[in-house]
This record gives C-alpha cells, sequence and structure tokens, in this order.
C-alpha cells in the first residue's frame, strides 16, 4: 500500500535561512501521524509544503500519490486542512460556510455534517468572526471532515482551545481515523500521546526520528542506576544515553535505544559495581523534553 | 456544480450592500446627468448641478474600484493562511467568478444606464446598444482590469490604493523626470504629439493587467507578479516617449513635396491693431504673435493639431520648443488668430533682446467636407443628420451625439440685432455667424451621451440674438490625411516685459 504521505530530501530555504533539511519520511495510509518540535522547528513549514502553499527548495514530497507542487483543486477534494492560524471567511455564517462548501465537495456527507454540527454543538446562524476561538476551529473541522477527506493535515489544532473542546475535537478525529490518514503538528504532547500511531520529531529543521509511537516508546527508558558509592559520571558515556546525571549514589539517564540485553550489557560494562538498575517506560512528553534539552545542549556546545 | 456560478452567487450575497450602493449612485448619476445637455457650465463641473454631475463621474470609477477590490480581495491571493487555498478552487474558475461579478454588477448595470441616458437623450437605445456594448467593455477592460490586478497583488483595500497611487505617481515622475530634461512641462510636451490616441499604452496596459491576473491566479507567486506590476508603468512610459518621438511624428505628418499645396499658408498678422504680447504665467513667459492662416482650398478644413517653433537670434543662437498642441481649425478664406509660444524665463531673457527669425512648423490633419444639412434653430431640440440633436445655448448651439464625439463640423447660423420676439422692421439687421463643433471631453469618455459646443461668433457689439426658425447649416468633414506646414517670420521682436499673470511671478519680482 503506497504511504498516504512521503517525503525525499524535502528542503526549504527562505532567503539564507534553511528552515527544514533533507527530511524524509513516509506516513502510512490509515495512521494517526504526529508531528512534534519546538517553536520554529519548521512544523508549520513542512505542512505547507505538503499542502502546496509553499514551495520545496529541494527534494519532493508525495501527498495521497500526487507531487506536492501540483496541489490544487480538484486534489483538495480529497485533503481536508485545518490550521489554527486559518483566515476563515469571517463575514459568513457556519450555516452559509457549510452551505458554501458543501457543493464543492462531491463526496460531502450531509448526514455526517449534521452529525458534526450537533457533536460540536455549533451556533449555526452566528457570524464566524462572532464565534470564539473553540468554536471557529470546531467549524473548521466540520466544513474539512463532512466529505470524509482521506487526508486530513491538521497544523496545531489543539493550540488554544479548553480541555473540552479539544476532547470533542479528539473524539471526533478519531471516529474518522480507520478512514482517514491524520497528519498533525502539535505541541499538545500529552493528548497526541492518547492517540498517535506515529510521531516524527523535528528539530531546527531535521527530522531527528520518525516512527511508530509504540517503537518509540520500546526505545526511550529512563535508567536509574545506584552505585556503591558516590562516583562521578564515566568519561565516555554511549552517545544514545541522553542527558546523565548524578546524585550521591545514583546516575540517572534516558537510553533512546533501549534494549533489555544490550543495555544491560554496556551498564555492565560503565557501572561494574552498581547495586541496583532500573528502566521505567517514558511518556511522549519525557522523551521529547530529553530530546529537545539534549539536542539545545548540543547547539550551544557547538556554538 | 459550475464554480464560477457558485463563487458569483456567493460574492453577490455577500457585497449585496456595495452592489446597492453602485446602483444608488448609478441611479441618481443617471437623474441628474440630463440636466447638463444643455448647459457648457454644467458639463464642465461649475454649479451646484454641475459639481454634482462631477461627483458622480468621479463616484462611479471609485465605486467599481471599491467593488472589484472587495470583490476579489474576498478570496485574497496574498498571504498563505487564507482558508479557500486549500479547498478544491480552480482557478480558472475562481478568476472567472470574478470577471463575471464585474461584468454582471458593474458592466451590465452601466450600459443600461447607457441605454436609458441615449433614450432620454432623444437617441435609439437600439441602434446604439453595440455602440454603447462597446464603450461599456472598453471602460470595463480600462477601469477595472488595472483594480482587479492590482486587488489581486495585494491583501486589503488601503494596500490597493497606495499601490495605485505608487504606480501612478512613478509614471507621473518618469514623465516629469524627461519633461524636466527637456526644458519644457511634461504635460505640454506629450499632451496631443501624435495624431491618435497611444494605443500602444492601453495595449500594454491592458495587456500587462490580464497577464499579472492570469499569473497570480494560477501561481499566487506574488513577488514575480508584483515584477510584472513594475514592468507595467515603465512599459507604459516607454510607450509615451515612443509615441512622442520624433521620428513617430515624421511618419504620421509627413513633409509635404515641395510641388504639393500647402495645407494652408501662415504668416504674422502684427500690425498697430494686433501686436505681439508676452505674459508670464506659472513660471512661464508666453508670447502671443498674430497669425494669419489662407489658403485651405475650397471644401477642405485644415487643422493644425501640433506646433514647435524655432527662435534664431542675430548672434547665431538658437532654440527649438518641443512639439505643442494646438488646435486651430481652419476653413477657405482668411482666419486670424494668436499663436501662443511657450518660453522659460530664461529662454525669453536670452531671447527678447534683439531682432530674430522665428520659424514654425505645424502638424496638420486634413479634412474634405463630406456632407451638409440645413436645418432652422431650434427652440428646444433639433435633430441634425449625422451628429444628433442640438438645442439652442446663448453663445450659439449645443450638441450631443451619440457613443462618440460628434464629427468635425462647421456651423453657421444667423444673428439678428432684434429680440426673436420683435416684429420685424426696417431697423433689423442680420449678421452671419459661424463656428466650429468641439466635444467636451467629460470625465474619462464615460458616457454614452456625449456633449459638443458650437459657439457661433460674428456677432459685433450691441445685442444680438439667435432666433428658432432662422436657418442653419452644418457642414461635415472626414479626415483625408496629415501633412506638414510652416511659416517664417523674419525681424521677430518680443515685447521686453512681460505682463505677469500669477502671484508667485510677482513675488519673485520684488525680490
Amino acid at each position: 500500500m503506497n504511504p498516504a504521505i512521503q517525503t525525499e530530501g524535502l528542503s526549504k530555504q527562505f532567503g539564507r535561512n534553511e528552515v527544514l533539511r533533507e527530511l524524509g519520511f513516509a506516513v502510512p495510509q490509515g495512521a494517526i501521524y504526529a508531528l512534534v518540535g519546538a517553536n520554529g522547528a519548521g512544523k508549520t513549514t513542512m505542512i505547507k509544503l505538503l499542502m502546496n502553499i509553499l514551495r520545496p527548495t529541494a527534494g519532493s514530497a508525495r501527498v495521497l500519490g500526487v507531487d506536492s507542487r501540483k496541489i490544487a483543486g480538484k486534489a483538495f477534494e480529497r485533503i481536508g486542512y485545518v490550521s489554527e492560524n486559518q483566515e476563515l471567511p469571517d463575514a459568513m455564517t457556519v450555516r452559509w460556510l457549510l452551505d458554501y462548501m458543501r457543493p464543492f465537495y462531491p463526496q460531502w456527507d450531509r448526514a455526517l455534517e449534521q452529525d458534526l454540527v450537533r457533536q460540536f454543538d455549533l451556533p449555526m446562524d452566528r457570524k464566524l468572526k462572532h464565534l470564539s476561538r473553540g468554536m471557529r476551529m470546531k467549524a473548521a473541522f466540520a466544513s474539512s471532515l463532512a466529505y470524509r477527506p482521506e487526508l486530513l493535515v491538521l497544523d496545531e489544532p489543539f493550540s488554544g482551545l479548553d480541555p473540552l473542546v479539544r476532547d470533542e475535537v479528539i473524539e471526533s478525529l478519531l471516529e474518522r481515523a480507520p478512514e482517514t490518514t491524520i497528519f498533525l503538528s502539535s505541541h499538545d504532547l500529552a493528548e497526541i500521546e492518547s492517540f498517535a500511531s506515529h510521531v516524527g520529531y523535528l528539530e531546527q529543521g531535521r527530522l531527528v526520528f520518525s516512527e511508530e509511537m509504540s517503537a518509540l516508546s520500546d526505545r526511550f527508558r529512563e535508567v536509574t542506576v545506584t552505585l556503591p558509592a558516590p562516583s562521578p559520571l564515566p568519561e565516555r558515556m554511549p552517545a544514545t544515553w541522553l542527558q546523565p546525571e548524578t546524585t550521591d549514589c545514583v546516575v540517572r539517564f534516558v537510553e533512546s535505544r533501549f534494549s533489555e540485553g544490550d543495555t544491560g550489557t554496556r551498564l555492565a560494562q560503565m557501572f561494574p559495581g552498581a547495586r541496583d538498575v532500573s528502566f521505567e517506560p517514558m511518556p511522549l512528553r519525557a522523551i521529547f523534553l530529553a530530546l529537545a534539552r539534549t539536542g539545545r545542549m548540543e547547539r550551544r556546545l557547538e556554538a | 456544480m459550475n464554480q464560477v456560478l457558485h463563487i458569483f452567487r456567493k460574492d453577490t450575497r455577500r457585497f449585496w450592500p456595495e452592489i446597492v450602493v453602485f446602483f444608488v449612485v448609478l441611479v441618481l448619476f443617471v437623474i441628474v446627468e440630463p440636466n447638463v445637455w444643455h448647459s457648457p457650465e454644467l458639463v464642465a463641473g461649475l454649479g451646484e448641478v454641475g459639481l454634482m454631475v462631477g461627483s458622480f463621474l468621479l463616484l462611479i470609477p471609485a465605486a467599481w474600484w471599491l467593488l472589484v477590490a472587495r470583490a476579489v480581495q474576498d478570496e485574497s491571493l496574498v498571504g498563505d493562511r487564507q482558508f479557500w487555498i486549500t479547498r478544491p478552487y480552480r482557478w480558472p474558475s475562481l478568476l472567472g467568478a470574478k470577471i463575471l461579478f464585474v461584468l454582471a454588477w458593474l458592466g451590465a448595470p452601466y450600459f443600461v444606464a447607457q441605454l436609458i441616458l441615449l433614450h432620454v437623450a432623444g437617441f435609439s437605445a437600439i441602434e446604439h446598444a453595440a455602440g454603447a456594448a462597446g464603450l461599456t467593455l472598453l471602460l470595463v477592460a480600462a477601469l477595472t482590469l488595472p483594480a482587479l490586478a492590482l486587488a489581486a497583488l495585494t491583501s486589503n483595500l488601503v494596500r490597493l490604493v497606495l499601490t495605485a497611487l505608487a504606480c501612478l505617481v512613478a509614471l507621473v515622475g518618469l514623465f516629469a523626470l524627461v519633461g524636466g530634461l527637456r526644458n519644457t512641462e511634461a504635460a505640454t510636451h506629450f499632451a496631443a504629439h501624435v495624431p491618435d490616441q497611444n494605443w500602444l499604452g492601453w495595449v500594454i496596459l491592458i495587456g500587462g493587467c490580464m497577464a499579472i491576473l492570469i499569473l497570480q491566479y494560477a501561481t499566487r507567486r506574488a513577488w514575480l507578479s508584483r515584477g510584472l506590476l513594475v514592468g507595467v508603468p515603465i512599459l507604459m512610459f516607454g510607450s509615451g516617449i515612443l509615441y512622442s518621438s520624433q521620428l513617430l511624428a515624421d511618419h504620421a505628418y509627413a513633409v509635404p513635396p515641395p510641388s504639393a499645396a500647402p495645407a494652408f499658408t501662415a504668416e504674422s498678422a502684427s500690425d498697430t491693431d494686433r501686436q505681439v504680447m508676452a505674459r508670464e504665467w506659472k513660471k512661464h513667459v508666453f508670447v502671443d504673435v498674430p497669425v494669419r492662416y489662407s489658403g485651405t482650398e475650397e471644401s477642405y478644413a485644415a487643422v493644425a493639431e501640433n506646433m514647435r517653433f524655432t527662435l534664431k537670434g542675430a548672434d547665431g543662437s538658437q532654440w527649438t520648443s518641443p512639439w505643442q498642441a494646438m488646435r486651430e481649425r481652419l476653413r477657405t478664406g482668411q482666419t486670424v488668430s494668436r499663436l501662443s509660444l511657450q518660453l522659460t524665463p530664461e529662454l525669453y531673457e536670452q531671447f527678447k533682446a534683439g531682432p530674430m527669425t522665428l520659424h514654425v512648423e505645424f502638424e496638420v490633419s486634413q479634412y474634405q467636407a463630406e456632407s451638409s444639412s440645413t436645418v432652422e434653430y431650434p427652440l428646444t431640440d433639433v435633430a441634425v443628420p449625422g451628429i444628433g440633436f442640438c438645442t439652442q445655448d446663448f453663445t450659439g448651439l449645443f450638441c450631443r451625439s451619440a457613443v462618440k464625439d460628434a464629427p468635425l463640423a462647421f456651423v453657421t447660423g444667423e444673428w439678428r440685432n432684434a429680440p426673436c420676439a420683435a416684429p420685424p422692421s426696417k431697423w433689423d439687421r442680420t449678421l452671419p455667424g459661424s463656428g466650429w463643433l468641439t466635444p467636451i471631453s467629460q470625465g474619462f469618455q464615460l458616457l454614452a451621451v456625449r456633449s459638443n459646443m458650437a459657439p457661433l461668433g460674428g456677432r459685433s457689439d450691441g445685442q444680438w440674438y439667435m432666433c428658432p426658425g432662422s436657418p442653419m447649416s452644418f457642414t461635415e468633414y472626414r479626415l483625408v490625411g496629415r501633412t506638414r506646414a510652416e511659416m517664417t517670420v523674419l525681424n521677430f521682436q518680443i515685447p521686453q516685459q512681460p505682463e505677469v499673470m500669477d502671484d508667485s511671478l510677482r513675488g519673485r519680482e520684488r525680490r
């Protein structure tokens, strides 16, 4: 099965500023792919390249089998796009927006539209400019879900939404999940963890990893080593051990290539007299923070 | 679904208040406009009604631009956050919808308004429908295409207005720069130097705007389109320079072979009654030279469109002016009028000292009488074949023509020295009155009903009347060719002190 999204060497420069560097990843059909990264990492630029809002400087991307540079017009009948920064037609009421959008999509599902309106509790006769941020996002979602797009691209969809609205939106997304590939960028790691199947981590325009959520969870562990006596950190620790720190007799770090056998062997070599070793699974937020802090530290050292 | 119609319906629903405002302006204009058909002062924008009509003439294009900007920028082509760019819009449909909007809510109502005005003016609306449609399309192209292009390159109305102003300033600045370099006023130099309109300029404007529109709708690459936008005024400027070039003028107004009969003869008519005069106005000195024109063949007319002059001083100094617009119309017989030579104060100072040789070249359009008709001087309106309808005016005649200006026509009438209501008496005297029918330019030639006036001269002192029922004749001319004519005045002397016409120069004199 062809991936819903596939990029090869995708790069984007604004003047001399290289925002994205040779990104290569694939989003399988049916996946819920979360693109995470700090502010300025290039997530929104990445999405704009996929949607042909921007053109790549180098490399290519295929979205639903179509070269991203050719995505326009009819191609958007299969793609839904919602962004926190999107400028909606403010003068329209919700009803007008839905009525207006409906004829653009041959596969528009009127029953689903009504379900979404009910589910999101949308005020049909209010103008979009008079709606709260949450309501506007829900209106945007309703108008992007009602035609059952094959691919839903969301740029920071939960940003600024209250927990109730966020839950409603996620619930609605999960209902679509079997039939729709979802590609989203977000800071809301806790929420993403609850429903994303794949995750990609973008740092300073580089893709640090892109993999299934379960594989990511499996390979990250918080390791705690208890030593018989206080001891400094070994000089040459493996590069996959992130953020090592020591307090009295305890050494802590994040293992980013965890494998019970290999990690155990390396621990035995580094800390031969260790009294106790524990491996704790990590939430996505902790993984993200560990990666972000390590990256920041490396950049400082390089500088 | 037809996207064009779907988007058009949305725009109509979205902008109905603006459409209603435009309709109100148009309806008021249709109501007020017929008042000016009987008054040259009103056509010139004088008086309350004239000002009102003048305002409407400005409001109509302003309303067009506003509507166009609102409609185009509702699906803004600049930026990357608009919701519509990730929806299944097809760009030809979107562009088609905007053009349909312009045609339906600007072009069509304007066309209907013109038909109504033609009907009210006494013309057959059906007969002139094609002409009015052509005029409307031309106006839509000339007025709304630039607005469409600018709206496609800007995100809001303020930026559109600023960009339009920048383009205008750039264009005027370029012409002023070249005018300054040539030591003359740009407006004078470029005003009417070529025989035909600068069609190349129009082609560049309309073609450039269409290219910007298509490029922007197809690619939304604003910087590329803005590059084109910068190119349009530069190319228009180039076309202006081309049209004012001597090469083109020489081609259009060829110097006749020596054996050919001149279109007219011109000579100095300076004598004790008519002297050469000089006046300062707006930092220029105008030397008015009495000139006698004669020699135009029977049943022909000549129009001296432009002229340039050369001053040759006794010390060998010489200066040739750029071409300047004039519009002296001549028939068989003699005509005496004044030729205005424009000089800078420095040139005036240079040449005023001594006698010199004045050489004047004229660019001349030659006309031949085509038809003539005789009608009675009207009490209200009279139909004049080939021209339209004419009505009396205290200076002579005021005529309206349909869709285009009246052709070159010479009008003769009869002045009477007694009021028209007075019974005939032995003291009655009549004088022939005559004059040329002249189009009165209105706005940007926005209207299908054109106004023309024919001030009839020939009166001597006292009260003279043009009475209804007296005979009038109209001789229409058609263009048959273009040529050159010239005049040389030896021992030409200009006054030592010009008459000062404005305050700024008086101030300068005091200093």
